[in-house]
Order: structure tokens, then C-alpha cells, then sequence
């Protein structure tokens, strides 16, 4: 018996070291670096805006480098049925290539995207450049901002919406938040907030969102910008949203990070613009 | 009332035939104790009709009028027999005697009649005592780990509780303790279950092929009754492990009339943990307090009110608690406290009452209540020369169930064997209430983040047949239910239908289809079975979930004490919920409903079972071939993708050799495919115009698979016979080969002292080493 207790003992002392964590490394496979372009374009010009597309490459979850995700030479191209918009790579941010020449884009045409480089697969993508929907009102009170409009019946709509406030010193966003599920803030643009129509398909909208207004308004002008986005634009934005939020968070349900490229990552997508001035 | 009833049934059973025959009803049971033996067999000879007993022990076998040579028969016990004429409505209870099989170790994961002429499948009996001699980890015998060892069952994460039946989710099973549902079977973070093994009587897994009666759940439903208590003489039985001990006492009230059975059990992690933090904490000039334990209680009483009429009353309390109280004085009478704290627990209860209405009508009618909090706590407190601040942050979660519910055996004729019932479950959820109090800030007085609570009723019946022709038997039925809650009421109609046909007279041909419907959901995280996992309704937004299976399946009786068996299946589940990609179980600030997707869920494979019942050396052989996709829309952009558990190849070998009278080996070996996970697989950089973030990418959903998993367990068990009872030395080792199964992957870094580099490497955390246990135990 006292040899039974003896074993007894040392056994579970022997089970009580490296008990809870002994880590071993897992291969997977190489990872093959893509292109990934970001291009949001549309009718709406400023200095954030200027229909510049970045593009980036991948790197796998395992590299080390600190080499910079840009990618320089790249070949950029727009084209539209015949229309072909070149880009060039911008001499000061490397990585970001600007149209040569201005684009009016029209509404119902079709948009292909292609990004060269050697080295890496040739990346495509196409949109739709939407209709544009005008603000029928726009209106603010110290706890709102109403803006309104008439949504195109049977077909899945994206909307974003900014404002901006004009005093004599300049112009800068005004801090919008989320009213109501349907809303989310953008995280391509900070001062945005998307939904869709997907609870008013087809009809006159009015769209909330909190706003304070700050200090003395005297003097000030509001304006409002309503962007019809294309779905892709709209669904890389959340996702991309949702993929800040969860971090290394390991307690979180993993966010697929969305594309349309084909061959690569990143995004294309198209905003066209109506504007509304709140006097 | 009651008088319609009986006369209802007379009429029913007096329209079935015109032939004078008479009814011999009854009970079996265990000569020794008097519990009453379930699904035993009653056969008579002379005309090869005969009756099973039903969860309480009794019979009913209605015959023509003549002579009768009644057998009655229970694996694990000597046959009876009963010879006499029958001329008019008898009864005829029996008392079986424990057969001496000290020259074998009888190891099943199925008892009953022949596997091959039983209508049901998809369902496999487990013997208790079976389970105690299944080498365990930390020496805890534990029904559910006992359970994954089952083809068509998989366990999730490793050492944890999980049960995923042919492709559903934890939450899809119904897990009953005496008809009571459980909600959280989980003791030391899902290490342990909740069964203290000692206290159960029988256990009962159905995978499919679901008869009627049973409802509520997609995948699986695992019966557990608890023993009732010796109505003859005192007995207990215990064990002393290196985790906790426990003890059952039971013995009659009143002989051969009423009897109690207590069970508890209870882990000391605390007690040896205590000491040693405690010093530790006094050299660093704190005092601290610690919790870290779990206790369990079973019990059960018993009373015969008369030949005709018996109470129960059963219950199960549990409770795990863990935390943490540190105070730091200082100056007189100054001091920081910090404390943190996690409780959860079950209650249940159950009370019965069978009543025997007449020799061919068997009522049982239950009342019963349920319920699971969890309580999470964190504060503060300071105390100085500007007095007592403190905060203090407290989560609280559960739900609770009253129910009701009368079920009804009626056996008209030996060809029919008729069950039918209704009930209706009260349930009242606690989604999520965080409360903080303090005194720091004015604002923070008393802040409340409270999920409103939800109330339901679910409410069914059915009907089912049990149709004996001979070679050909078939249980038909139909279950009806409803769920109402809020302004939204759901029903439902699920055909249910399992037909058997004797090919020859050792092999049988089996099908079976069901159509389930389940209406309360566990939002769960998928890699850990935390507590803090949420139970909430279908509402207007969420659907309740259903599903259709098909099976199909062989079943033999071979040579030597072997059974065989092959199943395949394919089920569909719909409405299936999950949690939304980057949604996070503990942001409780956002409303539940909007977190989950619903989506749907496909799960198809075959099962082999090769089971040695008889000889020396005894055990079982399952493989299990399977696939498991699902699709939500708003997943994984649509695609479908492998559940997390999806498992192409599951094979488990459980083996028993009987070495000499008192000495047992044991071995247990388990393969799977590794867990489908998702991991990162690059990054890249998104700019617009004015900032620059890095964007990661994860690869498709669960399209990484983790390691195969293996493991072998082997244990020697040492018995001896005392003059007050028996002993037994249990000595086991788990993961004996000491395999480095994995637990999770994360991306994590590796310093080179050579290169002076940091290197970015995908690490897998295994968590349960090689790990030797032993415990004793007892019985008298």
C-alpha cells in the first residue's frame, strides 16, 4: 500500500510541470505577394479626393521586412468603351497614382480598373458608375441633421453622407454619428456615415443623424453631401470597419476582409455626389 | 376526468380485438436494490410476443387466454420465468437477480435486445459502470468525455465538454437530467461535466431517428435518470481523486416503499491552493483570498403510494466558483482592495408521479424547474484620509424554466405499442445585465446596462406507434409545437418515422427520418466553452431552427459476443445561428439580436461500429466518415465553408481486458482530423488621401485545418472485496504517448538569440501533456 501511495504521489507530480502551455511552430504555406489597390472614385473633387488611387502590395502574416507595402511602377489604368484614363505615379507618395487628365465619369457606365506590374499578377476590377440622387431637404437642429431624398425602387441602393461646416476661418467635417441600426460609420472616410435601403427600397427617405451644433452659428453654412456608393464600395467599408474593431481581439469572430479585385486585394469602388447647402 | 380516461382507453383497447385475451402488466427490477430496470425484456415463449419495460420498470403484454411461459431478461442479469394460465387481467412484477459475471467484464456502448431487432437507431445505451473504468485525465470520471468516445459524437476543444452530434453545435442538444433540461453541463471551465457518475443510474444518447416523444433540439438527445436509492438495505459508494472526491449514500425510507439516494461531490483546488497563495501574498505585504472550487449535489426520494401510484422528487444543485480578494494595507488603518469574481451554476428540479392507470395505460406526469446563472464581479475599493471610495462592476446572465408535462404508454395488443403526451415550458431569459456602481464619479453611481428580459412559452405534444409485424416493426409518430414569445408565435409539425426489417435472423436493415424544430439558441464563442454563454429565444428577427434527417443503416449480431453496425445519415439544418463576422460575445453594450446571422447548415457521413460485448476482452471500435459545411450570408461573403468541427475521420478504440479477477486494463485510443480555424494570411496597406492603415487579411473562413488529433489513455484498475465492501485502486495516464495535441493557433514571435532577430511564427498552444492520475474507490 505505502508503494501505491508513493507512485501515486510522484505521478501527480510529474503531471504538475508544463501543465498548461508548451507552444510547437506551425508551417503554412508561402505566401505570394499581391497587388491591392484602393481606388474610391467619383464626381466629388477636394483635397482628399482627388480620384488618386493608392496601391499597395500584400506581404504574408509571417514577414518580417519593414520594407514599405507600396508598390511604385505599377501600370494604372481607367478604362470606359473607348475611353482610356492613364495615371501616373505621383513624385512626392510613392504608391499614389494620379489621373493625367480630369474624369467626368457618367452615370451607367461601366468602369474597368487593371493595375500591372512585373512580378505580380495583373489585377481587375469593374463598377457601375451610380445615378445620381439629388437632396430633396436637408435640415439641422441642435440634436439632428435630416437629410432627404427618393431612393430608386427594386434595386439594392448604398448611400453615404457627410457635412461640412463653412465659416469664414475654413471648412472642415462636421462630427456626424450613427442614428438608428442601419447606420455605420465609414472607415475609408471618418466624417461619413453609410446605410443602404434596405427598410425604404423606392421610397422618399428621410435620413437621421446626431449632430450638435458648436458655439455660435452665426455666420456659418452647412453643407451636405449625399454619395450614392456602389455595393462594393459599401461592403469593403464595413468590413474594413469591422476589421479595425477586432484587432488581435481574440475573443472576436474573424472578418473576411472584403475585395473586388480579381487576382489581388483592396478595392474599387464609385461614389456619385449630390450637394445641398444649408443656409 | 380520470374516469374518461380510463374509459377512453378501455374502449381503444376493447376495439383492437375481438378475440378474449387478457393483460399481464407489471414491474421489474433488481432484486438486490429494487430500482427499476429499463427496457428490459418480457417474452412469451409460446406465442414469441413480448413487451420492454419503459423508463419507470413497468410492462404491459396483452395475450390471447391459455397457458403462458413468460421469460424476463436484462443484460447483466440472470433470466426469469413465469409459467401459469391465464384467464383474466394479471399482475406479474419480477425481481432479477445480478448475474455472476466475475469471469468476464461486460463493456457495451448499447445494451438491450440484439441491436439488429431493435426499431430504434441512432441511439446507443451507456452502462455507467463502464464509464468508471475508461482511463480518464485527472483521474475524473466524466460522462460526457465518456460520450465523445461514440462514433457520430465529437468533442471540441481538447479536455473540454463539448458533444457535436453528426454535425450539430453544442447547443442543438437536449441534455435531460430526469426529464429536467440542463443548460450548462460544464464544472472547471468545461474540464468537467456537470454528472457526478455515482448518482446516475442510466444514460440514453439518441443521434437521430428521434421517436416522437422527444423534441426541442436539432442533433442529439442524451437522457440521464438518476438512481432512485436502494428500497432494501443502506449502501454508498465514493472516490477520492486528485481533483475532488465524492460520496453517494442511499437506502429505503420505508422498505419496499420509499427510498433516497444523496449524492455530492466536491473539488478542493481552493484548499491546496489557499495555503500557498496566501504566504506568497503576506511576503509581498498583501493579504489575499482566493476561490477555486466546485461542488455538486444529487438527490432523489421515492414513494410508493400504493401499488398503483409512485412520487419522486429529484434534484441537482451545483455551483463553481472562482475569484479573487487582495487588500494592500497600509498606515493604520488604510487599505487598497481589489477582487474579481466568476459563479455559475445550475439548479433543477424534478417532480414525478407515475400512476398506473390499468394494466394496459401507464401515466407519468412531471413538473419540473431549471435554472442557469452565471455572475461575473470585478471592484475596487480604497480607503484613506478622504474616506471610502469604491467601484464595482457586476454582470449577471441565465435563464430559468418552469415546466410541465404529462406523457402516457398505452400497449393495447403486443403489436402496438402507443405513447402520446403534452407539455408546455415557462422560460425567462436574462440576456446580459451589466450593473456598476461606485462612488468615484457622481455619474457612476449607478449605471446600468440592462439586455431586457424575454419570456417564453414552449408548448408540445405527440403521438407515436410502436408497430410490430414481425420481421418488419416501425415506429410512426407525430410532434407537434409551439413557441410564443413576445407578439410572435411559432408552430411546427415534425413527422417522425424508423422502420426496421430482419433480412435474416441476425441482420436487419434500418431507416429512420426526422423532422426537428428548436426554438432557443446559445450564442456561443466557438473556441472556448465559457460560462458566460448566452441562452435566448427565437424572436420576430431570429427563426427557430430545423432540421431533416435521413438515415439509413445495417445492424448484426455476429459470433463471439460482436456486435456490428453502419449508419450513414444526411441531415439539413436551417436557421442555424452564429455569431456575425467580427461580432464579440463580450460586448454586452449591443443588443444580442443584432450580433448573430442566421444561415444554413449541411452535415452527411457514415458510422462503423464493431462492438465486443462478452469475453475477457471487451470494448469497441468506431469510425466515423463525415462532413460538415455551413452558410450564412453574411459569412465568408456567402461561400460555404467548414464548420469549425467538421471532422473527416474519427476513429476511437475503447478496450477492457480482464487481466485476473482484480485486475482490470484499460486503453483508449481517439484519431481526428484537426479543426477547421481561420488565420491570418497577409496584409496590406489602404490610403486614402490623407491616413494609411495596414488592412489584414484573414484567409477564407475555416479554411486552415489544425493538426490531426491523437491521443492514447491507459489505466489498470486494482480490486479487492473487503469485509465491508469493495475497493478499487484506479491508476491511469492520459495522453501516454504525451502527442501535443493542438488547443489554438495565434500568430506570435520568436526572438533568435544568433541573429538577434525577432521572427513572426504561427504557434500552437497544446495544453494537456502526458498526465498520470490515480484514484481510489469505494463502495459498501
Amino acid at each position: 500500500m505505502k508503494k501505491i501511495l508513493l507512485i501515486a504521489v510522484l505521478m501527480t507530480l510529474v503531471s504538475c510541470n508544463d501543465f498548461f502551455e508548451f507552444s510547437v511552430p506551425i508551417e503554412v504555406e508561402p505566401h505570394e505577394s499581391k497587388i491591392a489597390p484602393g481606388a474610391l472614385l467619383g464626381n466629388m473633387v477636394n483635397n482628399e479626393n482627388q480620384n488618386n488611387i493608392y496601391v499597395s502590395r500584400s506581404k504574408g502574416a509571417l514577414d518580417n521586412t519593414n520594407t514599405p507595402l507600396y508598390l511604385s511602377d505599377a501600370t494604372v489604368t481607367l478604362t470606359s468603351g473607348n475611353d482610356v484614363f492613364i495615371y501616373t505615379e505621383s513624385q512626392d507618395h510613392p504608391g499614389l497614382y494620379t489621373p493625367e487628365d480630369e474624369i467626368v465619369f457618367t452615370a451607367g457606365q461601366q468602369y474597368e480598373l487593371t493595375v500591372e506590374k512585373s512580378g505580380f499578377q495583373t489585377v481587375f476590377a469593374s463598377q457601375t458608375f451610380p445615378a445620381q440622387v439629388p437632396i430633396i431637404s436637408a435640415t439641422y437642429d441642435n440634436e439632428f441633421l435630416k437629410v432627404k431624398f427618393k431612393d430608386t425602387a427594386q434595386q439594392q441602393d448604398y448611400y453615404a453622407v457627410e457635412m461640412f461646416r463653412i465659416t469664414p476661418s475654413g471648412t472642415a467635417p462636421c462630427d456626424l454619428k450613427p442614428f438608428g441600426s442601419n447606420t455605420i460609420n465609414s472607415s475609408t472616410n471618418y466624417a461619413r456615415l453609410l446605410f443602404s435601403d434596405e427598410t425604404f427600397d423606392g421610397n422618399n427617405y428621410e435620413f437621421k443623424a446626431r449632430f450638435e451644433t458648436q458655439g455660435n452659428n452665426d455666420g456659418t453654412q452647412y453643407i451636405v453631401y449625399l454619395h450614392h456608393i456602389t455595393a462594393d464600395y459599401y461592403k469593403y467599408d464595413k468590413a474594413l470597419g469591422m476589421n479595425n474593431d477586432v484587432g488581435n481581439n481574440p475573443f472576436s469572430e474573424p472578418v473576411i476582409m472584403y475585395t473586388n479585385i480579381e487576382q489581388g486585394y483592396g478595392i474599387f469602388g464609385m461614389s456619385n455626389t449630390s450637394e445641398f447647402m444649408i443656409e | 376526468m380520470n374516469k374518461f380516461i380510463v374509459l377512453l382507453f378501455t374502449l381503444m383497447g376493447m376495439s383492437l380485438f375481438a378475440q378474449e385475451r387478457y393483460t399481464i402488466s407489471g414491474y421489474i427490477k433488481d432484486a438486490d436494490s429494487g430500482e427499476k430496470l429499463i427496457a428490459a425484456n418480457v417474452l412469451d415463449v409460446n406465442t414469441i410476443k413480448g413487451s420492454i419495460s419503459n423508463n419507470y420498470g413497468f410492462y404491459s403484454l396483452t395475450l390471447p387466454a391459455g397457458e403462458i411461459d413468460l421469460v424476463c431478461s436484462y443484460i447483466g442479469y440472470e433470466d426469469a420465468r413465469k409459467t401459469f394460465t391465464l384467464d383474466k387481467d394479471i399482475t406479474v412484477n419480477f425481481n432479477l437477480e445480478t448475474a455472476n459475471v466475475l469471469d468476464e467484464v461486460v463493456i457495451t456502448a448499447s445494451k438491450e435486445s440484439n441491436i439488429e431487432k431493435r426499431t430504434q437507431m441512432s441511439q446507443i445505451k451507456v452502462n455507467v459502470k463502464d464509464i468508471e473504468r475508461i482511463p480518464t485525465l485527472l483521474g475524473e470520471v466524466d460522462l460526457i468525455k465518456a460520450l465523445q468516445l461514440l462514433p457520430g459524437v465529437q468533442g471540441g476543444t481538447e479536455g473540454l465538454n463539448g458533444m457535436y452530434v453528426r454535425g450539430g453545435s453544442p447547443d442543438q442538444n437536449l441534455i435531460v437530467l430526469d426529464g429536467v433540461p440542463v443548460y450548462n453541463v460544464s464544472h472547471l471551465f468545461g474540464f468537467l461535466s456537470v454528472f457526478n457518475t455515482d448518482a446516475i443510474k442510466n444514460v440514453t444518447l439518441t443521434k437521430g431517428g428521434f421517436p416522437a416523444r422527444y423534441g426541442g433540439r436539432l442533433s442529439s438527445v442524451l437522457e440521464i435518470n438518476m438512481k432512485e436509492g436502494n428500497e432494501k438495505e443502506y449502501h454508498g459508494e465514493g472516490s477520492i481523486g486528485i481533483l475532488s472526491s465524492r460520496l453517494t449514500v442511499e437506502g429505503p425510507i420505508a422498505k419496499d416503499k420509499s427510498s433516497f439516494m444523496v449524492s455530492g461531490r466536491r473539488n478542493y483546488m481552493d484548499l491546496l491552493m489557499k495555503p500557498l497563495i496566501k504566504r506568497q501574498a503576506k511576503r509581498n505585504g498583501e493579504d489575499m483570498d482566493i476561490d477555486a472550487y466546485f461542488y455538486d449535489l444529487n438527490m432523489k426520494l421515492n414513494y410508493k403510494l400504493n401499488d398503483n401510484h409512485t412520487l419522486y422528487l429529484s434534484s441537482y444543485l451545483g455551483s463553481d466558483n472562482f475569484g479573487s480578494d487582495i487588500r494592500d494595507n497600509y498606515g493604520d488603518n488604510y487599505y487598497d482592495k481589489t477582487q474579481a469574481g466568476i459563479d455559475w451554476g445550475n439548479v433543477i428540479t424534478a417532480m414525478r408521479w407515475n400512476w398506473q392507470i390499468n394494466s394496459k395505460l401507464f401515466a407519468n406526469t412531471t413538473l419540473t424547474y431549471s435554472q442557469f446563472e452565471f455572475d461575473f464581479l470585478a471592484g475596487e475599493e480604497n480607503y484613506d484620509e478622504d474616506g471610502l471610495k469604491a467601484i464595482e462592476a457586476r454582470y449577471k446572465s441565465g435563464i430559468r424554466d418552469f415546466g410541465g408535462k404529462i406523457d402516457f404508454d398505452f400497449i393495447p395488443t403486443p403489436t402496438h405499442y402507443i405513447r402520446f403526451g403534452v407539455g408546455n415550458t415557462y422560460h425567462t431569459y436574462n440576456p446580459g445585465a451589466i450593473v456598476v456602481k461606485g462612488t468615484y464619479e457622481e455619474q457612476f453611481n449607478e449605471f446600468l446596462s440592462n439586455q431586457k428580459k424575454l419570456y417564453s412559452h414552449e408548448y408540445q405534444a405527440y403521438i407515436e406507434d410502436d408497430i410490430n409485424l414481425g420481421a418488419f416493426k416501425t415506429n410512426v409518430g407525430l410532434h407537434f409545437s409551439g413557441f410564443n414569445t413576445g407578439n410572435v408565435n411559432y408552430i411546427s409539425l415534425q413527422p417522425r418515422l424508423g422502420m426496421r426489417y430482419l433480412l435474416t435472423n441476425r441482420l436487419s436493415l434500418k431507416a429512420s427520418y426526422a423532422d426537428m424544430t428548436q426554438y432557443i439558441n446559445l450564442l456561443t464563442n466557438e473556441s472556448l466553452g465559457l460560462p458566460t454563454d448566452l441562452w435566448v429565444p427565437s424572436t420576430e428577427n431570429i427563426k427557430p431552427q430545423r432540421s431533416r434527417q435521413v438515415a439509413f443503416g445495417l445492424a448484426s449480431t455476429l459470433d463471439k459476443g460482436l456486435e456490428a453496425s453502419v449508419e450513414t445519415y444526411y441531415k439539413t439544418m436551417n436557421n442555424v445561428i452564429s455569431y456575425k463576422e467580427g461580432a464579440t460575445f463580450l460586448n454586452q453594450t449591443e443588443d444580442w439580436e443584432r450580433k448573430i446571422t442566421q444561415g444554413k447548415g449541411e452535415a452527411y457521413g457514415a458510422e462503423f461500429l464493431l462492438e465486443k460485448k462478452r469475453g475477457k476482452l471487451t470494448g469497441w471500435l468506431g469510425y466515423t466518415l463525415s462532413w460538415n459545411n455551413r452558410q450564412f450570408d453574411d459569412i465568408n461573403f456567402g461561400k460555404t465553408y467548414p464548420y469549425k468541427f467538421d471532422r473527416r475521420h474519427d476513429i476511437e478504440l475503447v478496450t477492457t481486458y480482464k487481466l485476473k479477477d482484480n485486475i482490470i486494463l484499460n486503453a483508449t485510443w481517439v484519431y481526428g482530423t484537426g479543426n477547421a480555424i481561420t488565420l491570418q494570411e497577409s496584409q496590406y496597406q489602404f490610403h486614402n488621401g490623407s491616413y494609411t492603415q495596414n488592412v489584414t487579411v484573414m484567409g477564407d473562413k475555416n479554411s486552415y485545418r489544425m493538426p490531426a488529433y491523437h491521443r492514447l489513455d491507459l489505466g489498470i484498475e486494482f480490486v479487492k472485496q473487503k469485509k465491508w465492501g469493495e475497493r478499487a485502486w484506479n491508476f491511469s495516464v492520459y495522453n501516454a504517448y504525451n502527442h501535443r495535441n493542438p488547443f489554438y493557433i495565434y500568430l506570435g514571435s520568436d526572438y533568435d538569440e544568433q541573429t538577434h532577430e525577432t521572427k513572426k511564427i504561427f504557434k500552437q498552444i497544446s495544453l494537456i501533456p502526458i498526465l498520470p492520475s490515480f484514484s481510489y474507490r469505494f463502495k459498501f
